[in-house]
């Protein structure tokens, strides 16, 4: 019997071992969605995930497969999109689609969340922000601010990369996401139209603009009150922007095909919104503009202060960088890479320095050799010119130059090299110590405000000098132009008829917003169809020949859908021309 | 099958033949293969080969002596049929082999004395036997795993003989490289890199005549250096050592086994005074006892101590630097013990071999095995428990002791052009402390219970095992263990000695899912035909034995990532920094929950017939096909990107992958007088497809259905000449535009390539499979001769149907790679080096067939020459048996390529060049 001892010990060992529990996983370093809504932090943090979306810097990508650049080398992104390389299939310039959506999913998240339970008693927010219950209230609404902002960022990001006319002649948006989205949701979603995507991204900036403080602009106080300490956040000033921005999209001639004027009023009215409350709710917004070297100074870029006011929304600091320098700095100062070359066409954009346009002043003669002689002073700022000392380098793109066409594979080929946003103070390894810099993105500024008020008003009425919603476009483009010319503008009270002047605001914008990613969007905007691509396709010249550097050949105004995307499914159209 | 290598088997079939009809009857005991009645290992017992329904191939580790190195994987190459074994590299001591069974998608399981665990801390000398289980049965109990097969190793145990013996085995062989890459002198570096920049078009950088001259003549090798990166730095060979002592014996109640270990190998480096060297220590002891008639202990311990030395850094100052510094870059000396280099290039070989530091790498790793039988006749006629346990415990760390090197270059030099001034440009710091780098740690535990049954009665034999496996590893750092769970039972029911059917069902755990799928049951079905003991058949005496075997099983897959089914967030995602003060850290969905994801499977089906004939030729034919289905994937090539992309896509059980193929075995055995010799060999087919991936809705596009090793690529089609290339420029050209560069770029003499359809563009629609970058033919023979003592083996081991993109710096010497005489001598697939540049050659690195070549090679792997003295003069030095042995490795290879090893086209860029082996060695058994 000896033996029976023997199984009674086998079956203890394997009921013993085999535990059903063994194989549970074990204590681990992930973190479960029950955590998230404990922390606030961790909470909060899903929504400020949504904020490393926001660009870091200006990308020249789509400035460069404009008139106003090229790049150095013909293998870059833009010029490969610029000279047909923008197909139904490939989109060289890149594809915001996915991560726009990521981002809009994030703040969704947020949202549906971010509910009050007034069950809950004195903290009725979905985790508690703050012990003192009227501080978890005002951080409760803060949040719930900037994810609406957050949430018309992207949604705009999506308007202006992929809105536009489909086959059946109609304007559409992108699909308008506004709940979580799902594994097994319906994501085959048709695109809304343009139009109800820009009401849907002004009620998003309506919504921020009502929770979050309008500027962040107080020493101390607290946070409702809008603190210095809370710059970088999205404000109630950048979602004003943000929504006159969208309007001025929504009444331009790409996307307003029937010329509706109410939607050029409603732009202005965004526009004369945000100007009047730009220096505060009870403060008058409408004043001249920060000298050049104040608004593009590195320390002035509100980082925990309030220094610049005509900065109303930045991307991320970088602190220690030569992000712009070692691109574009001309490859003799140090190891630039001379990469975005402004064009010959930009430089002859600049006025005279009375206001004239190039070559038409009566008493400021245009001398080709000197091209900055007599000429508006932001030639000067945002152009490297050959004859300037930038960099601690002599600069000379002259035919033959040290700096021209063929000295180096990173020389300019059209004879300018960038200097606006690029810090000339800045030494980059390969000659002596190394200095660095420090950069932030202006992402909305005041001067596109002005413009964007100017181009709508002058549309709506025809007359520089009429004044709707408070300004006149002509007051409001003077604006502009003092700060560049000073007080001898004698040309902006000749321009009095209305086409004109709409010309005069088009060409100030170019000139003002260049290497700002504005020219790209802009040509397309105001283009009327794919019939009219004569200035988005324009040639780019350079100072050495009468032949173009690169020529543009784009099929459409619209940009085409993601061709995954339109593989994947079948609601979505793409727009024309693809 | 229409290849060659079958033709290659067949010629063999034929040779043998007459060879057969010819041959004495062999000797009771030379026939080949396993006998009917011979027990053979199984997973978890032993089975009676006649009634053993599934595929398997066995090497004895007396065979893998005859290889002279430290890594056991290296002499498992070509001796199992379907074990593919490349070896990368031959860094000592490493894991390095591009190593799979019957496929190249799909991995393979290997245990050692029946658990997980590492090949590399095993000595070959502790090996009894290699076992390969292929086919869905005998791997079936092994739950919770896909495999297309178990590598089952046995080490070595004490055996039942009159008199304890004593083994001793020396062997000490030197290692040389089997192929190094060639570079240009300056000279000729100098010339080409001119030509290269005429080609782009640059007027700047060029080598004048007088530095050329002064490189020819080597006039100043300061101002113009010379350097031969490998000549200088690398030794013509290193030594390679392996010591092993056995003691083992036993009576009929217990046997013991003893072993003893010591290896080497090491010494590349020629300048370093602690050159990167492997020893490794083994020992292992183990003893079957058996207590009384129905208990038996089985105890076993291993141990191994390995240390492993580099100069420098961990890894050595790897090859990478003689592979890619131009030999002009810098003086290697610029003083005594001054070692030269740039700001940019400050890796000088000589400052890393000898002034650096070095660092040691320690290992301990052992293995501890108890178990009982346990017979419980008493209860149940033929019933045995076998409750088995194991332990084993890892550690490694790394200690250093790393000095900053000086490096110097020249400032002025003298009159007759030696250094007179430097520069610093890096100063020597010496190191005073030792540091601790990588400290890891491991453990695993294991608790293997069978009970067996086995009843054989009449025309009946029945063998039960129901077997409960559960294991646990911990990791290093790491709250998440490995475990495993499996209640499997397998039963083997015979009729008549003919006929076998055999299944295994498994109730198998993972801690991978939601709890309500972490148990899953998985079935294996497999039956047998002896057809030998037919009676019909009885009449064909020549035919000694004949077998049809066929398996299927499906296999669930338990081992995925262990939360992936879990909603996981991360909150280290990094701090978004509104401003100086301003700070706020983020949040991360890492991970989308999904109470859905079921397992992975693997469906197989295995079928094979294996005869043996006139006692002396054996042959066995498989044929393989297994599925594996419902793959994790996140589909987000499916599923619109609305969602927001990858991260908001829970895993789910998708794509579908499938192997297919065939392999053939045949051995012959005979002897002619006193000569006996032996032939054997083996081939192996395979093609593997995506059967359903995760890809575009692409109708111009897809990869659904082709194999996973293709290579995809453009077809060339000659070269540009300057009229098309302006054509092209002004868009007047018939010919297609290249996607991947600027017409305006091209230059006379750039690859075109073929536009397939039509479409004017040349981009990733005029891709297609240009090659496939596995062999899918592995074949290799074996020859063993002996003749009054002497013995002879031979093993031949050849890959086919084989491609490989010519794409290591060795051969794409675009940028500023090193220049290799492949751009004088051209490519091995004959085509001319294409148009030399100091660019990155957008165009003409493309992937095209331009870049393939045929990667098939035979070598002859292994060889041995031994001489066994005779009786008498053995037992005048009190010996029962001595040899002598002459090894060789890797002796020859045939292959189209020449300038690298066709095994590893990278190895001797960033890591160690394979080596042949040349050895002599001893064995003496007292």
């Amino acid at each position: 019997m000896k033996s029976y001892k023997y199984l009674v010990l086998l079956v203890i060992i394997c009921w013993g071992s085999s535990c059903k529990k063994f194989v549970d996983p074990q204590r681990d370093s992930f973190l479960s969605p029950d955590y998230i809504l404990e922390n606030f932090s961790d909470f909060r943090g899903v929504m400020y995930n949504a904020y490393f979306g926001i660009p870091n810097r200006i990308s020249f990508n789509y400035e460069a497969a404009t008139d106003n650049a090229v790049t150095n080398i013909d293998n870059t992104v833009s010029s490969r999109a610029a000279r047909g390389g923008l197909s139904a299939q490939n989109n060289p310039l890149g594809n915001n689609w996915q991560n726009d959506y990521a981002n809009i999913n994030r703040v969704n998240w947020f949202l549906d969340r971010m509910v009050l339970d007034f069950s809950k008693g004195r903290y009725p927010t979905p985790v508690i922000f703050n012990v003192d219950s009227a501080i978890n209230m005002q951080n409760f609404f803060f949040l719930r601010g900037e994810a609406y902002f957050l949430r018309a960022w992207y949604q705009f990001d999506l308007l202006q990369k992929y809105g536009g006319v489909a086959s059946d002649d109609k304007v559409y948006g992108f699909p308008i996401v506004t709940k979580t989205l799902k594994p097994g949701d319906e994501l085959d979603l048709a695109r809304n139209t343009y139009i109800e995507c820009v009401t849907q991204i002004a009620n998003d900036c309506d919504s921020a603009r009502k929770y979050l403080p309008l500027l962040y602009s107080a020493a101390s106080g607290t946070i409702v009150q809008g603190l210095a300490t809370d710059a970088g956040h999205g404000s109630g000033i950048a979602a004003l922007a943000l929504k006159a921005r969208t309007y001025l999209y929504a009444a331009s001639p790409a996307f307003n095909k029937t010329n509706d004027i109410s939607l050029w009023d409603k732009a202005a009215k965004a526009a004369a919104d945000a100007i009047a409350v730009s220096n505060g709710a009870t403060a008058t917004g409408f004043d001249d503009l920060l000298p050049f070297a104040t608004y593009y100074n590195k320390n002035n870029i509100n980082n925990g202060n309030y220094n610049n006011k005509d900065m109303l929304f930045r991307g991320r600091i970088n602190q220690n960088v030569t992000t712009y320098e070692a691109e574009n700095f001309p490859p003799r100062a140090g190891s630039g890479r001379g990469l975005v070359n402004p064009s010959k066409d930009l430089a002859d954009a600049f006025p005279m320095n009375d206001g004239h346009p190039r070559g038409t002043s009566p008493t400021k003669p245009y001398d080709p050799e000197n091209v900055t002689v007599n000429r508006d002073l932001r030639l000067d700022l945002f152009l490297v010119r050959s004859g300037e000392m930038f960099a601690n380098v002599a600069i000379n793109t002259k035919p033959g130059g040290l700096d021209a066409i063929g000295a180096d594979v990173n020389a300019t080929r059209t004879g300018y090299y960038l200097q606006k946003l690029v810090d000339g103070a800045v030494r980059l390894p390969g000659g002596g110590t190394t200095v660095v810099t420090t950069h932030a993105p202006i992402l909305m500024g005041k001067p596109e405000l002005y413009l964007n008020f100017a181009e709508a008003a002058i549309r709506v009425t025809n007359n520089p000098t009429t004044v709707i919603h408070g300004y006149s476009a002509k007051a409001v483009l003077e604006k502009i132009r003092k700060r560049a010319l000073g007080t001898g503008d004698i040309y902006l009270d000749k321009v009095t008829n209305g086409p004109d002047f709409l010309n005069l605001v088009l060409n100030e914008r170019r000139i003002e917003l260049c290497f700002e990613d504005f020219r790209f969007w802009d040509l397309r905007r105001l283009s009327t169809g794919v019939s009219n691509l004569a200035s988005v396709n324009a040639p780019v010249h350079g100072i050495y020949s009468a032949a173009p550097v690169e020529t543009r050949s784009f099929n459409s105004p619209y940009m085409p859908l993601p061709f995954s995307e339109m593989l994947k499914t079948q609601n979505l159209v793409n727009n024309i021309g693809w | 099958m229409k290849y060659n290598c079958k033709n290659k088997f067949l010629l063999l079939i034929l040779v043998c033949g007459p060879l057969a009809l010819k041959a004495q009857i062999a000797k009771q005991g030379d026939t080949i293969g396993q006998h009917a009645k011979e027990r053979v290992n199984v997973l978890y017992g032993t089975q009676e080969y006649g009634r053993f329904v599934g595929n398997m191939n066995v090497v004895k580790g007396d065979e893998l002596r005859t290889y002279p190195a430290i890594m056991v994987q290296e002499a498992l190459a070509g001796r199992l049929p379907g074990l593919f074994m490349l070896q990368n590299n031959g860094n000592p001591g490493e894991d390095n082999f591009t190593s799979y069974v019957r496929g190249s998608v799909g991995g393979y399981i290997t245990l050692v004395d029946g658990i997980e665990r590492p090949l590399t801390p095993y000595d070959i000398e502790q090996i009894e036997e290699v076992r390969l289980l292929k086919d869905p049965v005998s791997k079936a109990l092994y739950g919770g795993r896909i495999s297309n097969g178990i590598l089952m190793v046995t080490t070595k145990r004490g055996k039942e003989i009159q008199k304890s013996e004593f083994h001793i085995s020396v062997q000490r062989g030197t290692k040389r490289p089997t192929v190094l890459p060639k570079y240009l002198n300056s000279f000729d570096f100098g010339s080409y890199y001119n030509r290269a920049l005429t080609n782009d078009g640059l007027t700047n950088g060029f080598y004048s005549q007088e530095t050329l001259d002064a490189y020819k003549n080597k006039s100043n090798i300061y101002r113009n250096p010379d350097v031969d990166y490998y000549g200088e730095f690398l030794n013509k060979s290193m030594d390679v050592t392996r010591v092993s002592t056995e003691y083992y014996g036993g009576n009929a109640t217990t046997q013991f086994y003893v072993h003893g270990g010591y290896q080497n190998e090491g010494g590349f480096e020629k300048l370093a005074s602690k050159s990167r060297q492997v020893q490794a220590f083994n020992l292992q002891g183990n003893v079957d006892s058996k207590f009384s008639d129905a208990i038996t202990l089985h105890a076993n311990f291993a141990g191994y101590i390995a240390i492993k030395q580099y100069p420098g850094e961990l890894g050595g100052p790897i090859l990478s630097t003689l592979a890619s510094r131009y030999p002009n870059a810098y003086p290697i000396l610029v003083g005594r013990d001054s070692a030269g280099g740039t700001s940019t290039f400050r890796d000088n070989p000589y400052a890393q071999q000898v002034q650096r530091g070095y660092t040691q790498e320690n290992n301990v790793r052992m293995q501890t095995d108890l178990g009982f039988d346990v017979k419980l006749d008493k209860v149940i006629k033929g019933l045995t428990f076998r409750p088995a346990y194991s332990f084993d415990i890892y550690h490694k760390q790394n200690l250093q002791k790393l000095n900053t090197v000086g490096i110097y270059s020249v400032a002025t030099y003298r009159a007759d052009s030696t250094p007179a001034t430097f520069n610093t440009i890096q100063t020597p710091l010496k190191q005073t402390g030792q540091s601790l780098g990588d400290d890891d740690y491991g453990r695993r535990w294991g608790f293997i219970n069978t009970l067996a049954y086995a009843y054989k009665g009449g025309f009946h034999a029945v063998d039960a095992d129901l077997v409960y496996f559960v294991s646990k590893n911990v990791f290093a750092g790491e709250f998440q263990d490995y475990k495993r769970q499996n209640l499997g039972l397998r039963v083997n029911y015979t009729f008549n000695e003919k006929y076998t059917l055999e299944g295994v069902v498994n109730y198998t755990a993972s801690q991978s899912y939601t709890p309500d799928n972490r148990f899953k049951t998985y079935p294996a079905v497999g039956v047998g035909w002896l057809v030998s003991k037919e009676k019909f058949i009885s009449n064909y005496r020549f035919l000694d034995f004949l077998k049809l075997n066929a398996s299927w099983g499906i296999m669930g897959d338990g081992n995925i990532g262990t939360n992936l089914w879990r909603e996981s967030w991360d909150r280290n995602n990094g701090n978004y920094a509104f401003n100086v003060s301003n700070v706020g850290s983020t949040t991360q969905l890492t991970q989308v929950g999904s109470n859905i994801l079921d397992w992975p499977d693997q469906r197989e089906v295995d079928i094979s017939i294996e005869a043996r004939m006139f006692k002396r030729i054996g042959w066995k034919i498989s044929y393989f096909d297994y599925l594996q289905r419902d793959l994790l994937s996140k589909q987000t090539n499916v599923i619109p990107s609305i969602i927001g992309g990858d991260s908001f896509l829970p895993q789910s059980n998708f794509g579908r992958t499938g192997l297919k193929g065939v392999e053939a075995e045949a051995s012959y055995a005979g002897n002619a007088g006193k000569f006996t010799y032996s032939i054997g060999t083996h081939f192996t087919y395979s093609k593997s497809k995506k059967v359903l991936i995760d890809e575009l809705p692409d109708p111009n596009y897809s990869e659904t259905g082709t194999p996973w090793d293709a290579i995809w690529g453009y077809t060339a089609a000659g070269n540009y000449t300057q009229d098309e290339i302006s054509q092209l420029v002004a868009g007047t050209s018939t010919l297609p535009l290249p996607s991947f560069t600027n017409a305006k770029e091209l230059k006379v003499g750039n690859i075109k390539y073929t536009d397939l359809n039509g479409d004017k563009i040349i981009d990733k629609y005029d891709t297609r499979m240009i090659g496939n970058n596995r062999p899918r033919i592995m074949y290799a023979a074996n020859l063993k001769v002996g003749y009054m003592g002497f013995d002879l083996y031979a093993m031949f081991l050849g890959y086919a149907k084989y491609n490989s993109a010519l794409n290591s710096s060795l051969y794409q010497v675009n940028s500023t790679r090193k220049y290799s005489t492949v751009i004088v001598d051209g490519l091995p697939n004959g085509n001319p080096y294409p148009l030399l540049t100091t660019r990155t050659g957008d165009n003409d690195f493309q992937s095209s067939n331009y870049w393939i070549v045929n990667n098939s090679f035979v070598k002859l792997q292994n060889m041995a020459l031994s001489y066994t003295l005779p009786k008498r003069i053995a037992s005048r030095l009190k010996a029962a048996d001595v040899k002598i042995f002459l090894y060789g490795t890797d002796l020859f290879t045939i292959s189209k390529i020449d300038k690298s090893d066709p095994e590893s086209l990278n190895a001797g860029l960033a890591d160690y060049p394979l080596f042949k082996t040349y050895a002599a060695g001893l064995t003496v058994t007292f």
